[in-house]
Parts: structure tokens; sequence; C-alpha cells
């Protein structure tokens, strides 16, 4: 059942417009074309809420991480370290939130709040790694599809079939008890199994949407040859639709690496999800209400993160989908 | 919607409702993680010798000859009425045997009512020792060590007579078959029968192994009463048990005697002396004992404050975030004990510059046990450097050598450095210290080996955070304490399964922590730096090879006498204090929990914890 | 239809076939390979290591390994486990699966019918509180750390309020003396559920046909959910077990909800915006029109339409959905597949693992499978019904 919504027409594309009275380099045309583009799309990505809660969300998240380096600055790492940082000042631990830490410490006297900033980046860095790597695999092979069908076509979709349907935890569960499976080996094990998956078909029906337009035509006929094609024309046209996906994808990937994390599987110093499986394995997490620092700051962390990801992939599906705008 | 509200709040009334219990009469709980994985003692103590096998199914049904008496560990007869006679020197078809008798009890019964006899013992042995111990695996090997034991034979119904080829050592006799479990002859010979039509003895073995018996009978107090896969697990009493009403009595001098009132049968160790320290009077007290399964510990210690099990079976423990919440629990009550384990780091002795002695003390210098132990994990360890744990009193040398014990940071680098030097290590950037403040004032840099090599870096296996966090901490520590005087090691937190194929399949590694759990009886002194264990698979992954240490080694293992074999493991362990082929850091004492207001336990206190005596169903009473 | 079934189920066995392959390669690409595993694993006696690898034809090329591997799947043969030796993978599997089955099927089931409900109203009120709240609502839950959330309903409902059984699948002391085993319940449970659920096919796909007027078929529906509810409950009253097909339920509870929890709002989101796009096609503007009631317009012309997507994604999001039944099994304690899958990998229990991670595709293949049928069945456009028999209203 390949059975996907084709999406409708797309933003703005950079190239292909006609330009009466070139006076300009080329470049800058490209450029304002750009500029605009990203203009409309905001505008109407403004008229989304949900979108708008998302974006501000990650960009706390964003400064909240920066802020780490910063603040390393004018603390004792002794004390602040993440991983091997100790307080013998707060005793017995894990102290709940005081001034000296504000998020108080974990059973082994780290210091909640600086764990909490110090895995910010690395989140970044595995959600947005993996879902980088998945809409560039995603990208080629659905274009690449849609432009040339036939054998390559049939290929890929069957194999990303099977890659949706491919449970995907277990399986990581599987390898990561084989074999030593950190942030890296996690970000790019789980976007390749990503970009072979869903997304292919997706993009593969908005590159055939897009290969059949009459500028396409226009191009053959100028002798442009299928590389300049794609490159030129097609994949700046699923790049939006690719965009999108790519938010969703980095909800997905953040969740299985806290989800790994927590089983005791991922082989990483620090996370949210180490966070939570830290007080978990020391055993902190039967009553809620007591010890609540433990798990609330990393547990909100992640679902806010998550969810603000996902909101700005909502947001986004508005622009690229005008069939959801209000009218 | 409204419809799919109502139907919620219907679903939750009802179940509110009707979620009285019923109510069953004494009824010991106890809670398990795990299901045992096979109910045929064969496999149980074979290759599938769990933990959960040992203390709820099989292993428990099956009576020995002799036992240790817990909680002092006294060597005392079981099924045997009273110790074996010496060895005798007899010449036995053509060969030099030498011989030993045991006399049986004979008020003992299986829980069909048919005595126990010379006869299943027999059966057992020779049946083992014919299908060849060391393919069926696991613990049999040493139950039954077919190297000493060259067959048994009946006397009369309630004497059984040892063949042995050579005098054999504690490990073997005392600690190997004179308590090995055996089965009832009627029940499993037909079992043996069906798997010596096969052909191969591979096939036998594992036709013996695949048996699954369901209703068995059993020699000891507890007979199999239900089980539900994923759910739970019940034994219940042996209506034949002779040992119901036997006092243990344990002296002050160390004396354990034992007295049954229904049949008279009377022994004693040694002559009583002193006052009397704890009097067992053998049960079972309750109807049953039900295991319930909980699948995480969580769930357990909710279940434990609810009030669903009265104990919970644990080998590693409580950690410490259960034991702060289960203390203030009403009607709860925590106990701690010794653990009787340990875990160490060690290098690959087969590599330079690992095997210089002084090179592994200087490390061990720098390690600062206490201050991790103590400090950082706030008394949730113990700092360990020998082996033997402390717990196990008669076998620990307390007096073994601790390498930087009492110093402070500056001192322990000064005392390493002069020990790397001493071998003949230099630096192109050496350590200094400020010896008067106590701190490192310069970060050693470029250790030249003694060929004038530079060091190259190397990797030092630690278990993840995930996994452990305790090793994963500790081993960040020393790892930070290495580099501090320049050894250029990098932690590399591995998985588990990765470590242990690394280091014992493969032997392909530089440095690597891990813990053992142990038995009572310390052979292990011997087998885990014994020089023909460094093979592949083999226990000494390390590589230590000591010729004096083995001598010594063999020399204990063949020890007949007790006294002689304890002064025996207390060299061994000075050897190993200095040598360090491992350095032993710490271990975690075993917190328990239970529920007071539910159980009463005759005695609270033995290594490893309740957990260890398998929670003493035999002796506990419950109180409502 | 019978085509259709047929080359659906064509197309399963060879993704089966590809999965298998993927499975076995993938795990043949672990480091220590399985060779070595075997070998050096301790808890498998010497004697049975040469019979072992025999008997896995390890002492073959890879090649020839996998189609021994391939066959021996095919004819049921998945090996002996190791953390369980001598026990075959199978008999290990077979006693885990049925109650796999019926969490899953349970909480797959409720996920995308409380989706569908509230999908369907928040678009009627778009852009209103209702839409808003469920929103975030549903994102908060979709994103939310699911082991902790999990965590977090066990303390509430079980250790602080006792309103729910704790951890588990059954209490023992109820089954201490029951005549039967819990797998014996979990099998006429789900034969059970099945037969009502074909039941309530079969109205549902004749009733059209048969009746004419709207008024009756609505009638004709309701009374066969009531037929059909009312005969699990007798039936079960009747057999004895209810007491213990009752526990079984009240321990699903908890598992149940929180998967739900997690999944519902994939399947209500996607149903807003299908909602939203088939609110402007002609044909409801037509209905609206004619002046037809509100619910009647969203219930049967919108909804009806804007279902298919949702059937589609949801047949599509199984794969994941198994992912959180894995989680879910480990943190509640149910012993299913996912629980002894997770088991496995942490024993390196290579050959239970391959097993339970096939059965594991096999799972969502056969969901995604019924998952189709139905989207054909429903979606008036894939012509597999007979053409009198029209699907759409």
């Amino acid at each position: 059942m390949v059975q996907v919504q084709v999406q409708a027409p797309l933003s703005p594309a950079p190239s292909g417009a006609p330009v009466p009275a070139v006076t300009e380099p080329l470049w800058k045309i490209r450029w304002r074309l750009l500029v605009r583009g990203f203009r409309q799309n905001w505008e109407v990505f403004r008229e989304s809420r949900i979108g708008l809660i998302g974006l501000g969300i990650i960009l706390f998240f964003g400064l909240f991480g920066a802020a780490w380096p910063i603040m390393m600055h004018f603390v004792d790492p002794n004390i602040y370290n993440p991983i091997t940082g100790f307080d013998p000042m707060s005793m017995p631990h894990p102290s709940p939130p005081s001034l000296r830490h504000w998020l108080g410490t974990d059973p082994i006297g780290r210091d909640i709040l600086g764990q909490l900033m110090y895995s910010t980046h690395r989140e970044f860095l595995i959600g947005v790694l993996a879902a980088l790597i998945t809409v560039v695999i995603g990208t080629l092979i659905g274009t690449v599809a849609g432009y040339y069908g036939g054998f390559t076509d049939t290929f890929f979709m069957r194999l990303a079939d099977i890659m949706i349907l491919f449970p995907f935890i277990p399986l990581l569960i599987v390898v990561g008890s084989f074999i030593r499976m950190g942030m890296f080996e996690f970000a790019w094990i789980s976007g390749v199994l990503g970009g072979f998956g869903g997304i292919t078909i997706v993009l593969k029906s908005q590159a055939l949407s897009i290969k059949v337009r009459s500028y396409i035509d226009a191009a053959k006929v100028a002798g442009g040859s299928d590389f300049h094609i794609i490159r030129a024309h097609i994949i700046p046209n699923v790049m939006p639709l690719s965009f999108l996906y790519m938010m969703f994808n980095v909800t997905g990937t953040i969740l299985g690496e806290a989800t790994l994390s927590y089983f005791g599987i991922l082989n990483i110093d620090m996370s949210w999800g180490m966070m939570i499986h830290t007080a978990d394995s020391a055993g902190y997490l039967i009553s809620f209400d007591q010890y609540w620092w433990l798990w609330l700051p990393a547990g909100l962390a992640i679902t806010l993160f998550c969810a603000a990801f996902y909101m700005v992939g909502r947001g986004l599906d508005e622009v690229v989908n005008p069939r959801l705008r209000k009218r | 919607m409204k419809r799919l509200l109502a139907g919620f709040l219907a679903v939750g009334l009802i179940l509110g409702l009707s979620s009285a219990v019923l109510a069953a009469d004494r009824v010991y709980d106890l809670s398990m993680f795990e299901d045992p994985t096979t109910l045929n003692v064969f496999s149980a103590l074979g290759p599938n010798s769990t933990v959960w096998n040992s203390q709820v199914a099989s292993e428990i049904y099956f009576p020995t000859l002799f036992g240790l008496a817990a909680p002092t560990w006294e060597f005392v007869p079981a099924v045997a009425a009273d110790m074996p006679s010496p060895f005798v020197k007899e010449q036995v078809g053509g060969k030099t045997l030498y011989t030993s008798i045991v006399k049986l009890r004979k008020d003992q019964k299986w829980s069909d009512g048919t005595p126990i006899t010379a006869d299943d013992f027999v059966f057992t042995a020779n049946a083992v020792l014919e299908f060849d111990p060391d393919l069926i695996g696991g613990n049999w090997p040493s139950l039954y060590p077919k190297a000493a034991l060259d067959h048994v034979a009946q006397v009369d119904d309630y004497t059984v007579k040892f063949y042995l080829t050579k005098i054999p050592g504690l490990s073997e006799w005392q600690y190997g078959v004179l308590q090995a479990p055996f089965v009832q002859k009627k029940f499993w010979e037909p079992v043996f029968a069906t798997a010596r039509k096969e052909s191969t003895p591979e096939a036998r073995v594992k036709t013996l192994l695949a048996f699954e018996p369901t209703r068995q009978p059993s020699g000891t107090a507890w007979v199999f009463g239900a089980w539900e896969k994923g759910a739970y697990y019940r034994n219940v009493p042996n209506p034949y048990y002779a040992g119901k009403g036997e006092v243990t009595t344990f002296y002050e001098n160390g004396v354990v005697t034992i007295e049954n009132p229904k049949s008279g049968y009377k022994w004693a160790s040694g002559k009583p002396e002193g006052k009397v320290t704890l009097r067992l009077v053998e049960g079972p007290y309750v109807d049953s004992v039900l295991f319930r399964l909980y699948q995480n510990q969580n769930a357990a210690v909710l279940a434990l404050t609810t009030g669903e099990v009265d104990f919970f079976l644990n080998s590693l423990g409580l950690q410490k975030g259960f034991q702060d919440q289960l203390r203030r629990a009403p009607n709860v009550a925590l106990v701690e004990n010794h653990t009787n384990g340990f875990r160490f780091m060690a290098f690959n002795l087969r590599k330079y510059p690992f095997n210089i002695k002084e090179f592994r003390q200087a490390v061990a210098t720098l390690i600062d046990r206490e201050y991790i132990t103590q400090t950082i994990f706030q008394g949730i360890a113990f700092p360990l450097a020998t082996p033997v744990p402390p717990g196990n009193e008669a076998w620990y040398n307390k007096d073994v050598k601790v390498f930087g014990q009492g110093m402070n940071r500056a001192q322990r680098v000064a005392e390493a450095v002069r020990l790397l030097k001493s071998a003949g290590f230099s630096w192109q950037v050496e350590p200094q210290v400020d010896l008067a403040k106590g701190t490192v004032t310069r970060r050693g840099r470029g250790l030249i080996m003694p060929n004038g090599k530079l060091m190259e870096p190397f990797d030092f296996l630690i278990q993840t955070a995930g996994y452990d966090p305790l090793r994963n901490t500790f081993g960040i520590f020393i790892t930070q304490w290495m580099q501090e005087i320049g050894i250029p090691v990098q932690a590399v937190p591995t998985e588990f399964n990765l470590i242990s194929t690394k280091v014992f399949d493969e032997q392909d590694f530089d440095a690597f922590m891990m813990g053992w759990s142990l038995s009572i009886y310390p052979d292990y002194l011997a087998v885990f730096f014994h020089s023909n264990q460094t093979g592949k698979s083999g226990f000494n992954a390390e590589g230590y090879s000591n010729p004096a240490f083995d001598k010594l080694a063999d020399q204990f293992l063949a020890e007949t006498d007790l006294n002689k074999a304890i002064q025996e493991a207390k060299q061994l362990q000075a050897i190993l204090a200095d040598e360090l082929p491992y350095i032993v850091l710490f271990d975690t004492p075993m917190v328990e929990a239970y529920r007071s207001d539910r159980v009463q336990y005759p005695y609270l206190h033995v290594l490893g914890g309740l957990q260890f005596v398998k929670g003493l169903t035999t002796t506990v009473q419950l109180l409502q | 239809m019978g085509r259709y079934f047929a080359s659906r189920l064509g197309q399963l066995i060879l993704t089966l076939f590809i999965y298998i392959t993927l499975v076995y390669f993938i795990l043949q690409a672990m480091p220590g390979d399985i060779t070595q595993a075997l070998v050096f694993n301790p808890r498998i006696p010497q004697s049975a290591r040469a019979a072992l690898q025999h008997q896995l034809g390890l002492d073959a090329p890879l090649v020839v390994q996998y189609f021994h591997y391939v066959r021996n799947f095919f004819t049921g043969n998945l090996g002996v486990s190791f953390s369980h030796y001598p026990r075959p993978v199978w008999n290990i599997l077979a006693e885990r699966i049925p109650r796999t089955l019926l969490l899953f099927t349970t909480s797959t089931l409720l996920s995308f019918y409380v989706g569908y409900i509230l999908g369907r109203v928040i678009a009627w009120r778009r852009g209103g509180f209702v839409d808003y709240g469920a929103t975030v609502v549903g994102v908060t839950f979709w994103t939310a750390f699911y082991p902790l959330l999990a965590l977090i309903l066990i303390w509430l409902f079980a250790s602080e309020l006792h309103w729910l059984p704790l951890n588990q699948f059954i209490s023992p002391t109820l089954w201490l003396d029951a005549p039967v085993t819990s797998n014996t319940i979990f099998h006429y449970m789900i034969l059970s559920l099945a037969g009502a659920a074909l039941l309530l096919a079969l109205v549902y796909a004749l009733v059209p046909r048969w009746v004419r007027r709207p008024s009756s078929r609505c009638w004709v529906t309701r009374g066969a959910w009531v037929v059909a509810l009312a005969g699990l409950v007798s039936g079960w009253w009747a057999s004895g077990y209810a007491a213990l097909a009752w526990d079984i339920v009240s321990h699903m509870v908890l598992p149940v909800v929180t998967l739900t929890l997690i999944s519902f709002a994939g399947n209500m989101l996607l149903m807003r915006d299908s909602m939203l796009e088939t609110t402007r096609e002609d044909y409801v503007l037509a209905a609206r029109a004619k002046g037809l009631p509100d619910r009647v317009v969203r219930d049967r012309h919108a909804a009806r339409t804007a279902l298919l997507p949702v059937v589609t994604s949801f047949a599509l999001s199984l794969g994941s959905v198994m992912g959180g039944g894995l989680v879910t099994e480990t943190v509640f304690s149910w012993p299913g597949l996912g629980q002894i899958l997770f088991d496995a990998a942490i024993q390196a229990d290579y050959p239970l693992a391959t097993g339970a991670l096939a059965f594991t595709g096999i799972f969502v293949l056969v969901a995604h499978l019924v998952a189709d049928v139905l989207y054909a069945w429903l979606d008036p456009r894939i012509s597999v019904v007979s053409s009198e028999s029209e699907a759409s209203t």
C-alpha cells in the first residue's frame, strides 16, 4: 500500500522564473528570490501559533545549551562537571534544589542543572545529525526514484515498505547490546535506517509531481543533463517537504535516544535519558513526589524539546500544504 | 466522546470494586525478578545455573550428604549421619584406590514417602560419572570431580563407600562431592535409561538436559507446588520432611550441634563450650512459599511497601534510592550484610609494560578507594584490597599490603613516581607535588618505559554508565589519577557483553574492570590466577603466571586439612596483594528489606544477606 | 476480494523473507560473530557445542549458513536458546505470543478509536479552545518520555491510589488453584474477541445490502454491538473462568491506557487534518446545504472519507507502535515477546534474540495486512468489492 497523499504545489522555486532585463549578477537575483521566498513562507508560518511556540522553545534550548560553556568559566569544574563533578558541601546526595544547585544534585553528587545544560547540545547534535542524514538520503533516493522510475523506483519503494515496518527500538536494543553504540553511532544508524524508510515514498511522489511540470520539459529541451535537472529543479522543489520531515525526525530520534539510554543500552556519558536512567538505577524512581528534581527536569526537557520540533513541523506543514491553511 | 468517557468510568469503577484479594493462610510471599528456567537439576546446576534456579526451584529439592550451616557456614552432616571415615588404601581391580565410608541417617524420606537411601546417592554419582560431568557442564565437574572420584558403591541401605584415585583436596572432598546434590533413583533411572539409548555421549547429555520434570520427588523441606511462567512460582511443604522440628544449636566456641527430637538423631561438631549464640528450630512454619515475579526492582519495592510481598530476593541488594525510601516506609525493616564478591581492575600481563610489577603497584598506589567509596559513593560501597571479602571471616586476610593506605593525593603521587622510577620509568615532564600542602603542582607527561620507548596510549575498558554507574564512575576516577602522573590511559565505557568477549574469549585488551561474586570456599584464589587458566576462555584472562604462586595454589587445592588450607589461602592473598594481577577495588554491602509486621527471621546477619540463604524459607515465622 | 487478499498475502511473504534476511545479516554483522558466541558461551556444555554448530550449520560458508537458516525458519526450527538451554526458541516464543497479541491489538485499536473520535471533534471545532487544548495535550503525550510516563502512572494508580493492580499480568493468589494456565485463558480471550469482531464486521458488511432505511441500519448495527458484548459477557460467565479473564483484563488496563495515551495523538492530529480537507469537498457542502444536521454531516459524510489517510498512516505506524510495546512490556512486567527480546539481547542469546525479532516483524506484517484489507474495504476507489455493494454513502 503505497497510497500516500501527494502534496500540493510548493513555495516558489529559486530559479526557473523568467526575469526581465538582467542587470544584476545572477547570484544576487537568486539570493533575493530566496529571501523573498523565505519571507513569504515566514508570513504563512507566523500564522501558525503552534509553530511559533515550537520555534520559541527551540530557541530557548539553543540559548540554554550555549550558556553551558560560558557558565563553566564562572564555576568550579570539580563541583559542577556533569560527569565527574562532586560537591562535598551539600551532603547527602541527592540533595534538593538549593542556592548552590538550583536543580539539586543526582545520587552521586553531580549538579542536575549542569547535566541538563551539558546534554542540550548533544541532543541537538544527535537529533539534527540523524535527521540530516535521513533527509539527505531520503531526498536523494526520493528524487532519483521519482525522476528515473523503473527498476530504481520499484527497488527503493519496496525497501521503504519494509523499513517502515521495521520495529526500530527492538532492533537497536539488540544491536546496541552487542556493539559499542555511542552518541554518533546511534545518530548515524538511526539516520540511515530512517533515510531508506517512509520519507523516500513521500519525497518520490513530490518529485514525480514536479517532473511532469512544463519547465522540466523546457530544461530538458534546452539540453540540461539529468544531474542538472535533479539538482537545480527537482531537489529545490522537494526541499521544503524534506525540511518538514526533518523536524518530525528529530522528535523520533531524541525519543529513541532517551529510551535506549533509559534501558542502559546506549554508551553515552550524559544525556537527558541517561539522567533518568541514573535516577532509576539508583532506585529513586518509585515515589515521584519525593526526589522530583531527579526526573522532572530531564523528563520535561525531553518532552518540550521533542514537542517543539513536532510543533515546528506542524507549522511548516501549513506552509507546505496549503490545503490546511485558514482562509 | 461522552460515550468514551462513560466507558472509562465504568471500567474504572468495576476495577476498583473487584480489587479484593482472596485470603490465603500463612503464605510467605517473596518476589523474584526472573522465572526459573528449568526444573531439571542436571540442567539447573549445569548450563542453566541461574540465581533463580538455585533460590526458587529445582536445586532446592535435592538433598546432599553434607552441608554448610548458615550463618557460621560450619561443615555439618545433612543426609549423612556423621563425618566420613578416614581414608584407607585399597587395591581394587589392580588399581590403588583410597576409600572412605559415609553412614546415612535412617530417618530421611523423599516426598513420596520412600526413604532416602545409599542407593539413591550411588545411582546419582555413578550416573553423572558415566555421562561425564565435564559434558554436563556448569557445576557438575566440581560436584563430582572425576579426577579424584573413581566410583561410589553401596555397602548397605544406609552406607556409601567412596573409591577415590587419590587423597582428595578440600575442594574435591568436603566442598565437592560431599556437598553434591543427589536424586531419587526410582524417578530418574528411566530418564537416564532413555538418554543412554542415544548414540553419542553428547546426544545423551542433551537428552538428559532436555528432560523437564514437573512433579518430581523432593528430599528437602519443599515440594513443587505450582508455576505460572511470567507470574509466580509456589513451593509447598514436603509432608515427609524428616528435618521438621530438628534443632541446630550454635555455641560460642564455634561448635554446632544437631538434634532431632522425633527420630532421636544427634550430632555435634565438637564439645560445646560457652553460651549458645543461636538456636534454630527447623520448620517450615508456613503453608506455602509464593514467589511473585516482578521484572524490575521498582515494582518489587512498591510491592514491598504495599505489603504484597514480605521479602524480596535480590542478589544485588537494594540500591541507595530504595534504601532511602524504604527506611521511611512503615512496617519495613532494612538489614545490612557483607557481600561475597569484589570488583576489580586488571591489566593484560602479557603486554609490556603491564607485566612490570612496579607499574601495577604504582597504579594501585594512586587509587584512593576510601575517597571514592566513602565520600563520592557515601558509603554505599566499601573499599576492598584482597579477593576474599571480610565477610568471609575465616578465609579473609586482613593483613594484606595495601598500597597508598592512608596517604593523601600528593603522597600517593610521590610514592607512585618513586615506584615507577625504581623500575626504570622516566618522564618527559615529571610530575611534581607539594608534600607540605598536599597538592600536585605539575602533571606528568610523556611516560618513558624502562626500555627507553615512549609509552603508547592504551584503552581501559570500563562499564558503561548505563550498566553500572558505580564502576563507571570509579573507572573514570582511576583514569584521571593515572593521567595525572602521565600514564597515557583512556577510559572506554564498553558494553558488558563486549568486555567479556574481548577479555575472556579473545584476550584482546590492555586493561579492564569487572566484578565477581564468589563461593564460600575460596578456591577461586587458585583458579583466577593459576597459569593453567591462561588459555582462551580460561579464568586467568589477565595472563598472570608465577610458578611460586602456582605451586602454592596447587598445594592449597589439594589440602585436606582445613586449618592448613586457611593459612595457605592467606598466603595466596598476600602474594596477590603484592603482585597485583587484580587490583581489587571495592564491593557493595548487601542491603535488604523485609516486612517487619509480617515476618520474623531467626537471625538477620549472614554473609551475602538473607537472599544468600534463600530467604530462610524453612525457619521464617509469620507474625499474623 | 479473494484475489486481492491473495496478492497481498504473496507480498507479505516476500516482505517477510526480505525481513528475515535483513535480521539475519544484521546479527551476522555483530562483532564476535555468532559462531564464537556459541562456542564460548559458558552456559552451553562442551558436548552440545559441536552438535549445535552442526545443527545450525555454523561450520559451512556464510551463504550456505544463510540458506540453512531460512529453511529452518520456514520449517519452524528457530534453534535452541542459549539462556534457556536446551529449550527450543519456538517453545519460548509460543508461550509469549498470545500475551503480546492481546495487549498489542487492544491498545492499537483503542488508540486508533480514541484518535479518530477526538480528531473528528476537534476538526469540527477548528481554532476553538477544544482544538488547541486537545492538540497541546495530544502533542505532550505524543512526545512524552514513554518509560517515565509509564512509571508515573504505575506509581499514581497502583501504588498511591490502589485503583489498579501493581505490575505483573495476573494476580498469583487468584490463579494458584485455577484449573487452567493463563495462556489457555489468553487463547480463549483472543478467540472470543476475534469472534465478536467477526460478527460485527459481518453485520457492517451486510447491513447496507439488506437494510435500506438509514435509521433502521443504525438500529441493526447497535443491536449487533449489544449482541456481541452480551455474547462475550455471558459466554465468559457461563465458562466459569470469568474471574480469571477479568483478572487479566484488570492487569491490562494500565499498560493499555499508557500505550493509548502516547499514540492516540498521532491519529487524532491526522484525522483532524484529513477532516479539514474533506469538509471542503463538494459533497460535504452539498450535504450541509440540504440542511442535514451537523452531526450527521460530520459523522456520515466527512468522517468516513477522512478516515482513509488515517488508516494508511495507522498501518504504517505499526512498526513504531511495536517498539512502544516492547517498552511497555518491560516496564509493566508483561511477559510477552518484547520483554523476552530485551532479555535475550542483554544475555547475548543470539538464537532467541533473532527469533523474537523475527516474530516482532511477523506481528507487524500481519497487522499491516489486516489494516490493508480494512483499507481496501473502506475505500470506494479501490474496487475489490463487487460493484453493487457500494461502500460509500
